[in-house]
């Protein structure tokens, strides 16, 4: 396994090269504004507005250095010309954009995409879930809370995701709540072309990035293993042990029927002895390497 | 650890030197006791909550060109996390962190064995009486540590690197089947290496990235050993293996608001097993070795359109295939079994559109088809047929409405042949596993948002799934799942605030089986003690409730109420034939449980960067279940571990917590 080790380390390296003389190359930056009408300025809006101004200074948006409109046109990159805003006195909404509940989610993520439909990961935006089921940027990012843009998770996708958030709490789930795992860590809110939005080809090789020793390949294969966790595994929280659908052995019970103890009912007068689960003889129910013909049934 | 500890202390005092315009963050240094009338593994699953002084920080220093930040939590206790991470804008950002958690399953389990945490365990036989075996604990601690870099600048192209090695060590309950039955230990030492690569290119017509994997799994625990008096046994651990993957894809924007995106991917899975480890197994193969090879090739296409501002689609397809080139092995020891090489190709093929009938009425429907093909024979193959339609409201300024339907129809074919089952087999013929099954489903959801007032948002759903596998004679019958949840968030007067959610969920299913003896599958046999076909009923109501309330109750002082509290109660029925014997007994307490979490906190604000907070907590956590109803660690030749008897937990908590903003 050395030589497999050794391929940790030449093979980042070799397109790290490759890909940094590429992004360090020719700097294309942004070409100079046009002369824009009706711009007041964003010292004019400070004048009424200076909590959401100063959260403005305190931002990324608020950098210089980071080439775009926003460091120029300030608040007016994404709410428009206040001109006319200005000399209708002010007030919500009167000529000027605002990000309201009751505004098209399509315009208002149309305001953050002019500048990041070219920021890394933004390309499937339009196919992902989140656009087509009307959520747009400022549904989860706020951007005049304190000076990060990044929004509170699993907090926000709580808010629309109650059942997720149900299911977290619950005795058995993963360490969402204890802040070890985030929504983040497993999905990719700004789109994808994968399963459920998973940050993985599929849903089982996402769960291999924490659970490499159910990977396998093995001698002998458990099928639904091999074809979807989430055939025993309620991901995000259950009532049962293991994070699994149902109890076992009703679990087990709903795929598997053979003569003497499959398909024996374990009801309320069943022998202390045959209550114990399943899994205290098919151990390996993940799949099994075990030479001996036992592997089969994943009892050794 | 110890460098990136040092690292992390040393930023605030080098950041007034460093040039950095701004400081942000926030310390806080706190203590805590326990008063514990009864304790388990439970309280500690993924958390360090234990007596003694705990804390946290933050700290982001940033520059017109760049940032530096580092946050601790927990340092020092078994949950401790540390990141460090900077960047130039525009330019690049990385971060490395590590994070440690514990995976707490029970304390004090009992074992008559010998060598637990190592790979060889010894039983005496005769096993000696539960009072002279030892305890010890089951957990697993995982340990991480990783980074990511990013190089992103105006440039059309990004580079993305990250890399992380993941540790665990510990103890899981297993259960060794030999002459006797054994709940015993199997131990933990894991070490698994992610890396991941990613480049790209983008401009505003055209993207295109290339990413790049590769996980290494190392188990130093090849096989492990139960001496059982003068017997041996030998039992399989997960597998040593490794996995690259290349993946690739592009998107183009279209005439017509249109954008394509293509991908393909290529997952790589490799193994090797090594049967010259086990002793006491005779090796099926001269080699002595298993190779394992498994191929996802995956690709898929999706073409989204924006036809004017009415109307918006999404066509899409995948595919999956998997191709199984491991080792065909026959054992030559506990019978002649030869392993199967399970392979599938799954395509999938959808359109959605999204209507807008009106500005405030949006209709959305779509179908799905999907085909999956096994080389497994009581699964062969499915296909599935998805219908959905959905209406969304938005009329009233204070109101949204969504009403969504779903209807799925599924197909599914085994390749037995009724003519060649036999004996056991038999059963084949009538009875379905339940994931793959011929069935209807039918999902109806109704979700309300309500914000009547500006600082009051109110939200309910509710949503029916019901699953109708009215094709399978033996299996699961019928499956369905209420789900209400409801949330509300609002600022009362004397600027309280209260936020509290609540939901209610029943699932009911219902599963007809037959028990039988060899020679006894066919259901239409006359029942007796030993064959009968039985059914069974199983419902589970779950119900939770919580509430968070703040209450400024003088200047500078707030305080802080929060209670939680969730149930389960489940019930299993059983029936059958009078013939076959005396009613069967239900089950009244299938994964029963309760938990319960309050507390108060006052917090005084002594300025604007202090703040001191004093609090209580309290937090009871019970399960029953018909299986442990009686235990014992010893019955007949069944010895148990007690893994599952440490659940329940009751714990008050007093702390005291310092914090420093700046």
């Amino acid at each position: 396994m050395n030589k497999k080790k050794s391929i940790l380390l030449i093979f980042p390296l070799g397109l790290l090269l490759l890909s940094c003389s590429l992004a360090m190359g020719a700097d294309v930056s942004a070409s100079a504004p046009d002369v824009k009408m009706g711009f007041i300025g964003a010292k004019t809006c400070k004048e009424c507005h200076e909590k959401q101004y100063e959260s403005y200074t305190r931002s990324v948006h608020y950098k210089k250095s980071i080439k775009g409109p926003q460091a120029q046109d300030a608040c007016e990159t994404c709410h428009g010309p206040g001109a006319m805003h200005v000399e209708k006195g002010g007030g919500r909404g009167v000529d000027i954009f605002t990000f309201d509940k009751n505004v098209d989610p399509l315009e208002k993520s149309a305001k953050c995409l002019t500048c990041h439909d070219t920021t890394p990961g933004m390309d499937l935006w339009d196919p992902g879930v989140h656009k087509r089921n009307d959520v747009s940027c400022d549904s989860c990012h706020d951007l005049h809370v304190g000076g990060r843009q990044k929004p509170r998770d699993p907090e926000v996708c709580f808010d629309c995701h109650r059942d997720v958030k149900i299911d977290a709490n619950k005795r058995s789930h993963h360490p969402i709540l204890e802040g070890k795992i985030r929504c983040s860590s497993c999905h990719s809110p700004h789109g994808s072309l994968n399963k459920h939005m998973v940050e993985a080809d599929d849903p089982r090789e996402l769960c291999f990035k924490c659970h490499a020793d159910k990977r396998g390949p093995v001698v002998w294969e458990h099928a639904p293993v091999e074809e979807d966790c989430q055939s025993c595994h309620a991901v995000h929280g259950s009532s049962h042990a293991r994070l699994l659908l149902e109890r076992i052995p009703q679990l087990c019970q709903n795929c598997h029927d053979w003569s003497r103890h499959p398909g024996t009912p374990y009801d309320s007068t069943a022998s202390f002895t045959s209550r114990f689960e399943c899994l205290r003889c098919h151990s390996a129910i993940h799949g099994s390497n075990s030479p001996h013909a036992g592997g089969l049934r994943f009892v050794r | 650890m110890k460098r990136m500890i040092l690292v992390l202390l040393a930023l605030p005092i080098a950041a007034p030197s460093s040039g950095f315009a701004e400081v942000h963050g926030e310390i806080n240094a706190g203590i805590r006791a326990n008063d514990f009338d009864d304790e388990s593994a439970r309280f500690d699953e993924y958390r360090d909550r234990s007596d003694g002084l705990f804390g946290s920080a933050d700290i982001l220093m940033d520059s017109e060109t760049s940032f530096l930040g580092a946050s601790v939590e927990n340092p020092a206790l078994d949950d401790q996390y540390y990141n460090l991470r900077g960047g130039l804008f525009g330019l690049f950002k990385g971060e490395i962190f590590y994070d440690e958690l514990t995976h707490q399953l029970s304390y004090n389990a009992l074992t008559p064995a010998a060598g637990i945490g190592s790979d060889v365990l010894f039983v005496p036989d005769p096993v000696p009486p539960v009072s002279a075996w030892s305890d010890f604990d089951y957990n697993v601690e995982v340990k991480t540590l990783g980074a990511q870099f990013t190089v992103d600048t105006h440039n059309p192209f990004y580079f993305k690197a990250s890399a992380d090695q993941q540790r665990k060590e510990g103890i899981m309950p297993y259960g060794l089947y030999n002459s006797g039955t054994f709940k015993l230990a199997m131990p933990i030492d894991y070490t698994t290496y992610n890396t991941l690569l990613e480049t790209g290119y983008r401009s505003k017509e055209t993207t295109a990235a290339l990413i790049a994997g590769y996980s290494y799994f190392d188990n130093d625990f090849d096989v492990l050993t139960l001496r059982f008096g003068g017997e041996l046994e030998e039992y399989s651990t997960p597998i040593d293996n490794y996995s690259y993957n290349f993946s690739g894809r592009v998107t183009q924007r279209l005439p017509m608001e249109s954008l394509l995106a293509l991908k393909a991917a290529f997952n790589h899975h490799l193994s090797e097993a090594d049967f010259s480890k086990y002793v006491s197994i005779a090796s099926p193969e001269a080699d002595n070795e298993f190779d394992g090879d498994v191929r996802y090739i995956r690709g898929s296409a999706v073409l989204t359109s924006q036809w004017d501002k009415m109307l918006d689609t999404r066509l899409y397809y995948s595919y999956v295939n998997r191709e199984n080139e491991s080792d065909e092995i026959t054992s030559i020891t506990g019978g002649t079994r030869t392993n199967h090489l399970f392979e599938y190709d799954k395509h999938q093929a959808g359109l959605d559109a999204n209507y807008r009938l009106s500005k405030v009425n949006k209709l959305s429907g779509g179908y799905e088809f999907d085909a999956t093909d096994r080389t497994r024979e009581d699964a062969e193959q499915t296909f599935d047929n998805l219908l959905f339609a959905q209406l969304k409201n938005t009329s009233l300024d204070w109101m949204s409405a969504m009403f969504r339907l779903e209807y799925l129809n599924r197909w599914s074919d085994s390749d037995y042949s009724e003519e060649t089952l036999s004996g056991d087999g038999l059963i084949h013929e009538f009875f379905t596993p339940f994931d793959y099954a011929t069935k209807d489903r039918y999902r109806a959801k109704v979700a309300f948002e309500f914000n009547p007032l500006e600082r009051l948002g109110l939200g309910l759903s509710y949503s029916l799934v019901f699953d109708d596998y009215d094709a399978t004679q033996f299996g699961l019958q019928k499956d369905q799942r209420h789900e209400l949840y409801a949330d509300a968030n609002m600022q009362l007067p004397a600027k309280i605030k209260l936020d509290t959610y609540a939901g209610y969920e029943y699932t009911e299913s219902e599963f007809d089986s037959r028990r039988f003896n060899p020679g006894g599958a066919d259901p239409t046999l006359p029942p007796d003690a030993l064959n009968f076909n039985w059914s069974e009923e199983f419902d589970y109501d779950f119900f939770v409730i919580g509430s968070k309330v703040f209450i400024p109750i003088i200047a500078r002082l707030d305080l802080v109420l929060n209670a939680d509290y969730q149930f389960v109660d489940g019930n299993i029925d059983f029936a059958r034939s009078a013939a076959a014997g005396a009613p069967l007994g239900t089950i009244t307490e299938a994964d029963d449980y309760y938990k319960t979490t309050a507390g108060i906190k006052s917090i005084y604000k002594a300025d604007d960067q202090w703040s001191i907070t004093l609090g209580y907590a309290y937090e009871k956590s019970n399960l029953d279940d018909w299986r442990y109803d009686n235990f014992t660690y010893r019955s007949g030749s069944v010895y148990l571990s007690g893994d599952g008897l440490d659940r329940d937990y009751e714990v008050h908590q007093v702390y005291a917590l310092t914090s420093y903003r700046f």
